[in-house]
């Protein structure tokens, strides 16, 4: 395997960090500036540990410190490690922009603000599609190419950032950050309910995906070699849990509400299921498209 | 279409591996440590240091098994997706259409070998982290050579072209002849094309449509397009579909 820890992590904190500014867009249009605020402060830092992930990853550094520093944007037509790394730029800036004009120099109002808050959506929502592209756009590895990883990655992405503001909801954060603390009990609930919701949306396109590529992979290799990989292989831990802790631990720990569980205490076990499922999705995912060789 | 090729007639190799050799010694590359396996190809997969590899396959044909030769190494694609992928250009297409890698430009991001359809670009982690595939000999090509495979051939199975179209007419007269071609439309066609007698979907190779990378990507990009949009469609219908409800069961409480 070629792609390893190092990516992962990458697209881990990509999805992450993009899912955490589109999480707070949304609070901020839901006036729940606390949890708008704690999105934005936590989407640049998760970016830069993509950026370092990813540049840590690269095998040979030396021409990026060397004679062509720009090496690594050479190819901004077609190569999505140019394209994404120039994305990754880009919305490092703005979501630092963000955090620091926002929260700490007091820019509340203004067409300006709505203009940035936007254009910081948009390139958001691109961090967050773009690890899809950078793998559906790999010829050789069948169980990537599909018209619905982008996607997939990008609701999983937004699913990870609503789970990581809504952190600010639970005593967790009263104990660590006690500036980010949202005390609203409809708050949290409207965390849990979106986070839901990107979860359904992440575990429909995670069966779309899983059948264009079988179908994509049988017609070119003869059979459906990554699904029964995924399903019973050695990547089946991995994948299951994942999908247990993104999608079907989460529902079932709100069962539990009302029911001498402390409401924190779910939200919070909730919260940090679909972030450690959101890492096992991904990983599995990667190792998966590396697994089947196409010419044997 | 200019620039240069092979055409692989697997009617006639016979595994003597003599290409084999033959690439290690003009490339200067190790040995490696065979070892007994059921496939018996030996080493068992293109590497760092096996840049060409004869694949032994015992296939079907009229009801009896036959043994199949294949020589595999980089396909020297015509479209091909590790340039299309790269993104210092240090994997480029050269004025004779070889795949070559230039590794002062490599930043060892690996996409390359994610994106070979063929699997046959590898990276050496162990020595000095460069990326490592056949290169057609263009050394000797340049000089008025053949590749080195295509010289030590002794069953004549490897045939060089200097013009490709030259290649492709020969290659489109024996599929009249009731043979099997591959390589002149998949992934947009490559350099290296094979004759057979046997399916080639019986010799394990993919089988690809005619798309070229960037085909793929254009049709890639409108697909997901076409999702998003159903899905953001989805999404409108629901949130004005639970308005409704909640409306109706507001106005009915």
């Amino acid at each position: 395997m070629d792609w390893e820890m190092f990516v992962v992590a990458g697209f881990v904190f990509s999805g992450l960090g993009s899912g955490a500014y589109i999480a707070a867009f949304g609070c901020d249009r839901r006036g729940v500036e606390t949890a708008a605020r704690l999105g934005t402060h936590l989407s640049w830092p998760l970016i830069g540990l993509s950026i370092l992930f990813l540049f840590f990853d690269s095998q040979r550094i030396m021409p990026v410190f060397g004679a062509r520093p720009l090496v690594v944007f050479e190819n901004l037509a077609t190569s999505m490690i140019s394209i994404g790394t120039v994305l990754l730029i880009v919305f490092l800036t703005f979501s630092l922009l963000t955090s620091v004009g926002f929260w700490r120099a007091g820019w509340s109002t203004g067409v300006g603000r709505t203009v940035v808050w936007y254009i910081g959506l948009l390139l958001a929502v691109a961090v967050a599609v773009y690890p899809g592209f950078l793998l559906a756009l790999s010829y050789g590895a069948a169980f990537w190419t599909s018209p619905f990883i982008m996607w997939l990655l990008a609701a999983n992405a937004v699913q990870g950032g609503i789970a990581l503001s809504g952190l600010s909801t639970t005593r967790l954060a009263g104990s660590l950050f006690p500036r980010f603390v949202v005390k609203d009990e409809k708050v949290a609930r409207l965390f849990e309910r979106y986070e839901q919701l990107a979860g359904v949306a992440a575990l429909l396109l995670l069966t779309a995906h899983l059948i264009y590529t079988g179908f994509r992979e049988a017609s070119i290799i003869g059979y459906s070699a990554s699904i029964p990989e995924l399903f019973a292989g050695g990547l089946a831990p991995v994948f299951w849990a994942g999908v247990l802790l993104e999608f079907v631990i989460p529902p079932l720990l709100g069962l539990g509400r009302g029911k001498g569980v402390a409401t924190h205490d779910i939200t919070l076990a909730s919260f940090i299921s679909v972030l450690v499922g959101v890492f096992l999705l991904r990983w599995a995912i990667v190792a998966q498209g590396q697994a089947v060789v196409m010419f044997v | 279409m200019s620039g240069v090729g092979v055409l692989v007639d697997l009617t006639k190799c016979m595994g003597c591996r003599g290409c084999q050799v033959a690439c290690k010694r003009w490339h200067d590359l190790a040995g490696e440590a065979t070892q007994f396996n059921p496939k018996w190809t030996n080493p068992t997969s293109i590497s760092r240091d096996t840049w060409t590899l004869i694949r032994f396959v015992e296939a079907e044909k009229n009801g009896e098994n036959v043994w199949r030769f294949v020589k595999q190494q980089c396909m020297h694609c015509v479209n091909p997706a590790c340039v299309f992928v790269c993104p210092t250009k240090a994997m480029h297409k050269a004025d004779n259409g070889y795949v070559l890698y230039d590794e002062n430009l490599c930043i060892g991001c690996r996409y390359c070998v994610q994106s070979c359809p063929f699997d046959m670009v590898r990276f050496d982690y162990e020595r000095n982290r460069v990326v490592q595939k056949c290169t057609f000999c263009f050394e000797r090509i340049e000089v008025g050579l053949k590749p080195a495979c295509v010289e030590t051939c002794p069953a004549e199975a490897l045939k060089f072209y200097r013009e490709l179209d030259e290649l492709r007419r020969d290659a489109d007269a024996m599929k009249a002849k009731g043979l099997y071609v591959y390589g002149v439309e998949e992934v947009g066609g490559t350099r290296w094309v094979y004759v057979s007698d046997v399916p080639f979907d019986k010799l394990g190779f993919p089988k690809y449509g005619v798309e070229t990378p960037a085909q793929l990507a254009t049709g890639l990009v409108s697909q997901f397009a076409a999702v998003g949009l159903v899905g953001g469609l989805l999404v409108v219908w629901l949130q004005k579909y639970s308005e409704r409800r909640r409306k109706k069961s507001e106005g009915g409480g």
